[in-house]
Formats: structure tokens, sequence, C-alpha cells
């Protein structure tokens, strides 16, 4: 791959755009099929205290569909049990919050 | 093979150049480059971002280790495999030699050889490629594609606004080496934070045996502004003042992203106070609300002196009543 490649491409009427809504929320049962799975599995996890909706209207965000996806990921894939998941998510966290702490002292 | 981008060049500044030259270097020409300052804006912002992309690395103690690194490797001819990303502690995933398929983008305002070695998060999504390479690598078995993830650099200016980016992808599949290039657009909403994903629905790995592909999330990281930061919706500005100006008072032009607005300073403003300006920040969301816009005061001090200027500090000093070390 060359240089080139960090060129945008140039903007056409055919291609397709795509608009996420930004402030996009989900049911328990639309989240749980988008994540390919069933509302009792994602009530388990909101139970578990590993996933939470929105305070308020109790629905999901795009946040929390990809952090249901990795919980499915490291149950299914990973042969992780409860407490690892709930272990795992706590560290990951932990480790993204420093990484933007660096990156915004770095920024000042 | 991405080419490798001389930073050091880009910045101007020598291979021993410290933390504070870099920064110096930096701001010079970002200010310089600065696509609302310069009168050819689609090349200014090129430049804009490439200076950005500069100092995200060298202003890094640790990525600046590991550029050099890179560096001498390149010189060699034996780049480092670009296997020790971001993300890759996670067990494979993040781990850009697991995957099935090799991505590519274009348009996000980051080079290749950025993303290949400097991209912060795992580009290969979580859930992402880690099974093509497992004992079920043939099997048939409906999978659903792993989610990938890109960095996309957003300037304060876009940010604000909001915008339509274009973007190309291009999907190298490591087992037939078939190159797919799809290209599309994004649109990234107005007040988009720093560290926010932006998800894609079905532009992730594709899919096995008939299942749906996984996702594209697009992470947006602020370009660093020459005179802004962000903290969510409210934005920074650092404003240096006169001794003076901190006791007497004054009145001082500050830019915003708006444009420039004056600045009542109250007299005996204190070093580090911050004062806020509501709803000069960037939009959230939908609602029309913005956030605030944080001004730092920070008083300085003359490094040099005429000699009036000395004759007037030395009055000061003799007339003046302040104690500094006096017991309150």
């Amino acid at each position: 791959m060359n240089s080139r490649h960090d060129l945008p491409p140039a903007a056409s009427s055919d291609m397709p755009v795509f608009e996420p809504d930004p402030e996009v929320a989900y049911t328990i049962e639309v989240i749980a099929s988008l994540a390919g799975l069933d509302s009792v599995t994602v009530l388990h996890y909101q139970e578990m205290g590993v996933l939470s909706p929105r305070a308020g209207d109790a629905l999901f965000d795009e946040e929390a569909l990809r952090r249901l996806r990795r919980i499915h990921h490291l149950r299914a894939e990973c042969g992780v049990n409860d407490a690892g998941i709930r272990l795992i998510l706590a560290l990951m966290e932990e480790v993204e919050m420093l990484r933007e702490e660096r990156r915004q002292r770095r920024h000042q | 093979m991405a080419e490798f981008k001389d930073y050091y060049a880009i910045l101007g500044v020598g291979r021993e150049a410290t933390a504070a030259e870099i920064k110096k270097a930096f701001r010079k020409l970002a200010r310089t480059w600065h696509p609302d300052v310069a009168k050819d804006k689609a090349g200014a912002e090129a430049k804009f971002k490439e200076i950005n992309e500069a100092q995200e690395v060298l202003g890094d103690p640790e990525k600046r280790a590991k550029y050099d690194r890179l560096g001498a490797d390149w010189e060699h001819g034996a780049p480092a495999a670009p296997s020790a990303r971001g993300g890759g502690a996670w067990g494979g995933p993040g781990d850009g030699q697991q995957g099935a398929e090799d991505f590519h983008f274009g348009g996000t305002g980051f080079s290749d050889f950025f993303e290949q070695y400097f991209s912060g998060g795992s580009r290969y999504g979580f859930p992402g490629g880690a099974r093509a390479a497992g004992p079920e690598a043939g099997s048939t078995r409906p999978r659903r594609g792993g989610d990938v993830e890109g960095d996309l650099m957003v300037t304060l200016e876009e940010a604000m606004r909001g915008m339509v980016r274009p973007i190309s992808m291009q999907t190298v599949n490591r087992q037939t080496g078939k190159i797919d290039r799809q290209d599309f657009q994004v649109r990234i909403p107005p007040g988009a934070t720093d560290g926010r994903r932006i998800r894609v629905p079905g532009q992730g790995e594709a899919g096995q045996g008939g299942a749906e592909a996984g996702d594209l999330y697009l992470r947006v990281r602020h370009a660093a502004h020459p005179d802004f930061t962000t903290e969510g919706a409210d934005l920074r500005h650092d404003l240096e003042l006169a001794p003076w100006e901190a006791v007497l008072g004054a009145e001082v032009v500050v830019p915003t992203l708006d444009g420039p607005i004056k600045l009542k300073i109250p007299p005996f403003a204190e070093n580090g106070q911050v004062m806020r300006v509501r709803t000069r920040g960037l939009p959230k969301g939908k609602s029309g609300e913005r956030g605030d816009f944080l001004v730092t005061l920070l008083v300085r001090l003359p490094e040099a002196l005429t000699e009036a200027e000395r004759k007037l500090w030395e009055q000061l000093r003799d007339a003046s009543t302040f104690q500094p070390r006096a017991a309150k």
C-alpha cells in the first residue's frame, strides 16, 4: 500500500452515505437481535451489572451494543465465566480511560 | 507495505528535539496551515492533518520511541511486522496478524503508515478476526464477521458543524490475496466528541457461511488545535496575561470557534483561574444545547526589561504594601 491511500475518494452522488443517528436507542429485544442473542441473555448481563441501559428511558445506545458483543464474545468464543467477564470489562475500561487521559494531557 | 513517514521532517525538527521544541514547532505549523487561515483550503487541510499525525506520534514519548526504532529498522530494509497494535494485548483480535482480512482506509485523515503502526484502538474489533485462524477456519458454520475499528481525524471546526466524510476502505483477503475496495460516505454528527465511536453497519469483516458482515467503528480523534483543547463538549483555551492585566483587570479579545469575543478579566484575577463562558463550546447532540468555553488565565512574567521598565518595577517594589509571605 502506498501513500495514495491517505487521499479521500472524491465524493460522488452514487456513493452510499451512512448517516448513523447519533442518538439512536434500542429496546432490549432490538439490541438482543442485533447481537444475535435473546432478551433473557441480555437481561442476565444486565443483572450481572456488566451492561446497563440509559438512565431514564431504559433504552440501550450504540456503546451498549458494542459492549454486549464483547461480553458475548468473551463468553461464547473465549469461554470466560461471569466473574471473569466482570473483571476483564473493568480492566478494559480502565485501560481505555488511562489512554484517553494520557492523550488529553498531551494535547494541553 | 505502507510508505515510511518522516515525522521529524514534517514538523521541521531534528531527531534530538526536546518535547518542548516539538510542541512549539507543532503550534507554529498548525497556526500556519490551519484550514481557516490558509488560502488554499484543501491543500492546507491535508497538510494540517499531516502535521497533526506527526504530533500524535512524536508528542507521545512511547510512540516516539517506537517510531525511532521503526525508522532504524526501515533503514536496514527490514521493517518490523505491525503486530504490536494498541489493542493487541486483549488476546488476538486486536493483533493485526490474526484476522482473515487486512483493512486499509483512505479519507480518515491518517496515513496508512500511521494506521498500521500507531492507531490507538484495535483495528480488528474485539469479536473479530481471530476465528479465522482458529481450528474452525475451514468451517462453514455461519459466523458473523468481526467488527473493524479505525480512527478518524476530525478538526474542531468539522466537529462544530458536522460533516459528511468520504471514506475508502480496501480489504485484502489474507488467504486469496483478493483486494476489494469500497467507497462510501459517513456523516459525522455536529458535536462529535473525542473518543466517540461512529458505527457504520455492515462495513466490517465479511461473514462466513452466509452470515452477516460485522460493523465498522470509526473513532473520532480531534485534531490538536493551536488555540483550543476539548473536554467532552467543553472547549478550553489558555489565555496569557501580563501581571498588570491580572491585577487591574482588562478586556482581552480571545478566539472561539464562533470567532473572536471580548472577555472581561476581573481585577485580582488569580494565576490558573478558570473563567467560564457559557454555550460557546461544541454542540451537544440534537438538543441545540452547547458546551461551555473555559478560559484558563495564566499570568506571565517578563523575561527582559528596558531601563524605564526596571525603574517602574523598582518604584512599585518600594511603594507596595503587598507582602506575599505575610501570615494570613
